[in-house]
């Protein structure tokens, strides 16, 4: 199977005042469609960097990212934008749900720009709540859910337009351990459906969900391996 | 969910922001609907007052300025007139093709002779044209009603030392004092004013007219156009717009809306400030907002849009309550400025409503063109 996801000596380096530093230095690295990565490393390794460069959301100072065959830096802003809405669902750590909006109302967002009816909409994200398990908490603010609550709404919103890549952020940074295992599990879920997931994260604990883990250190791959099913380490480098 | 709804929530999330937006434009549309209500009525009223002021058009016979001399020596000059006025001629300039223009056509004669034995300028003309042809004077007793009837100007009262209910003799003929004018500074000061036919037949003119004085109805004031129609219908005469009259009438209800329009437009631009501050500021406020937003797939025409419409929803209602508001308080002032109160009008407030959403749209370009060109990379920072 060929690379899904391919990242070709990228580098990112933000700049003030003459002053640089660099979050990515020359990373490549490649993933295969199906896939779940963990990237971890500690804090500044340039891990959300990287998230938000493998989502369309930074163009990389230097180097190419090509994703489902879309070479990401031939994209307008506009081409960007598309390429979201088509292939990436982005989690965060802090779920980043509009607070003025119901969780159905949060799950519609990516819909808005569109044409479809407000029925098909509203229809589609209850689908998504119900298999997220919010069924009968559609109409609740954010302020009236709780943490793993507002996260299952995040993912909700994440798999509206069925996208092929799932980026995540610290999904469970904000949650207790029995949550955050909810929230795995839902990861796993959509993972188990051959949806490619990439998932930032500092906990050991989410690591032995994923298929392969990618360690940063200073804007370098560090360490790059591949898990057997039985959380054996294959080995890829480092 | 659409993007207009998106909007439409947003607003209720920041009220307070909404109200403060809504309020430049609610104020300004507000004054500008006011104002130019009241400066229509005023316009109108102005109008009204000035046509029935008094006379725009003068009718005179036309003369020629003839030079005496007997060779070298200049022997001065005398007027001819071409042609007299005849009190029929009246009918001739009610003829014209504009005669609905036409308030009032007088006229007038004027003679020298005696009153109780002293030289005066006597007036004539018609007693029931007195109170129409000078509306402004002021009079100590009557106005003339019928035959054998006068008006005494005030220099001429007294040097004739009469009052109401005096009389003045002339041509052997007793006239009653009915009335005397208050001073106006003008020349019927000095002057017997009285029926045109007891002038004409003192003076062995009957019928004659000296001049005509025409009240035109100014509106829109093509008071060329009636000139150069009278002109046509009584060639021998010298027909002559008063221009000062027709002029200041103008200049008085520009000068109103110079001052209306300029009061509006500070207003105005104010609240178009206000429009763009607090919307700039909506949107520092809400960068990792936008940010979610280009994360989950919205292009920078939807994020302009999306301000767009909060503007559109926020202009349209403060501008339809600012012009609800601004009529009404045109209607309410309106007798305190002088003015009738009349059927309120639906322009300006039209008007108002356009200028109010035109507003709302351009105080809310430069903050959407900042929100659309904000790079993801900038949001996701805040993120």
């Amino acid at each position: 199977m060929g690379p899904f996801i391919k990242l070709d000596n990228v580098s990112m380096l933000y700049g003030n005042n003459g002053t640089f530093a660099a979050a990515l230095c020359g990373v490549s690295f490649s993933i295969v469609e199906g896939e779940y990565a963990a990237i971890t490393g500690e804090s500044g390794a340039g891990k959300s960097t990287l998230l938000t460069v493998l989502g369309g959301l930074q163009v990389p100072t230097s180097g190419r990212v090509v994703t489902a065959g879309v070479d990401l830096s031939e994209l307008s802003a506009d081409g960007l934008a598309d390429f979201r809405k088509r292939t990436i669902g982005f989690i965060f750590q802090a779920y980043h749900l509009l607070p003025y909006l119901t969780a159905r109302e949060n799950v519609m967002v990516p819909l808005s720009p569109e044409k479809s009816s407000h029925r098909e909409k509203s229809d589609r994200a209850d689908a998504l709540l119900a298999s997220v398990g919010l069924s009968g908490k559609e109409n609740r603010l954010p302020s009236e859910l709780s943490g793993g609550e507002c996260q299952r709404v995040a993912i909700a919103r994440a798999l509206v337009h069925d996208p092929a890549v799932l980026l995540a952020d610290e999904p469970t940074g904000n949650l207790d351990t029995t949550t955050g295992e909810q929230i795995l599990d839902l990861f796993s879920e959509w993972h188990g459906r051959g949806k490619t997931v990439l998932m930032v994260t500092h906990n050991r604990a989410n690591l032995s969900r994923s298929t392969r883990i990618v360690r940063l250190r200073d804007g370098l791959v560090e360490e790059d391996r591949r898990m057997s099913p039985s959380g054996q380490a294959m080995g890829l480098r480092g | 969910m659409n993007i207009r709804r998106l909007a439409w929530k947003n607003l209720f999330r920041r009220k307070s922001r909404a109200v403060f937006t809504g309020l430049g434009i609610f104020l300004g549309i507000g004054t500008f609907v006011a104002l130019s209500s009241l400066t229509m009525q005023m316009e109108g009223a102005v109008r009204d007052k000035l046509d029935r002021f008094g006379a725009n058009i003068l009718v005179v016979p036309r003369t020629e300025q003839l030079s005496l001399g007997f060779g070298d020596i200049a022997l001065g000059g005398a007027q001819v007139a071409h042609a007299k006025l005849a009190v029929s001629d009246g009918e001739a300039i009610r003829s014209i093709e504009l005669k609905d223009r036409l308030r009032s056509v007088v006229p007038f004669f004027l003679t020298a002779t005696d009153a109780s034995g002293k030289d005066v300028v006597w007036m004539g003309l018609p007693a029931e044209e007195i109170a129409v042809a000078r509306p402004w004077w002021k009079v100590s007793g009557m106005l003339p009603v019928e035959k054998g009837e006068v008006l005494l100007g005030s220099e001429a009262a007294a040097l004739l030392d009469k009052g109401p209910g005096g009389t003045v003799l002339s041509g052997g003929r007793t006239f009653r004092v009915a009335g005397v004018l208050f001073p106006t500074g003008e020349k019927e000061d000095s002057m017997v004013i009285a029926p045109i036919g007891d002038v004409q037949a003192l003076a062995g003119s009957p019928g004659n007219v000296t001049f005509f004085e025409i009240a035109a109805l100014c509106k829109d004031c093509p008071v060329e156009d009636i000139v150069a129609q009278i002109g046509k219908a009584l060639p021998g005469a010298r027909v002559s717009a008063i221009r000062q009259v027709v002029e200041s009438r103008k200049a008085a209800v520009d000068q109103f809306r110079r001052l209306g329009m300029a009061v509006s437009a500070i207003v105005l631009a104010i609240g178009g400030l206000m429009v763009f501050v607090t919307v700039m500021g909506s949107v520092q406020e809400r960068t990792r907002e936008i940010g979610v937003l280009r994360a989950v797939g919205f292009r920078r025409r939807a994020i302009v849009s999306l301000l767009f419409w909060e503007t559109g929803w926020v202009s349209l209602l403060s501008a339809v309550s600012g012009a609800v508001l601004g009529t009404a308080a045109a209607w309410l002032a309106s007798p305190l400025f002088g003015v009738a109160r009349t059927e309120a009008t639906v322009t300006p407030a039209v008007i108002g409503v356009v200028i109010g959403m035109a507003l709302g749209f351009l105080g809310s370009v430069p903050p959407a063109r900042r929100a659309a060109a904000l790079s993801p990379t900038e949001a996701i920072r805040s993120l």
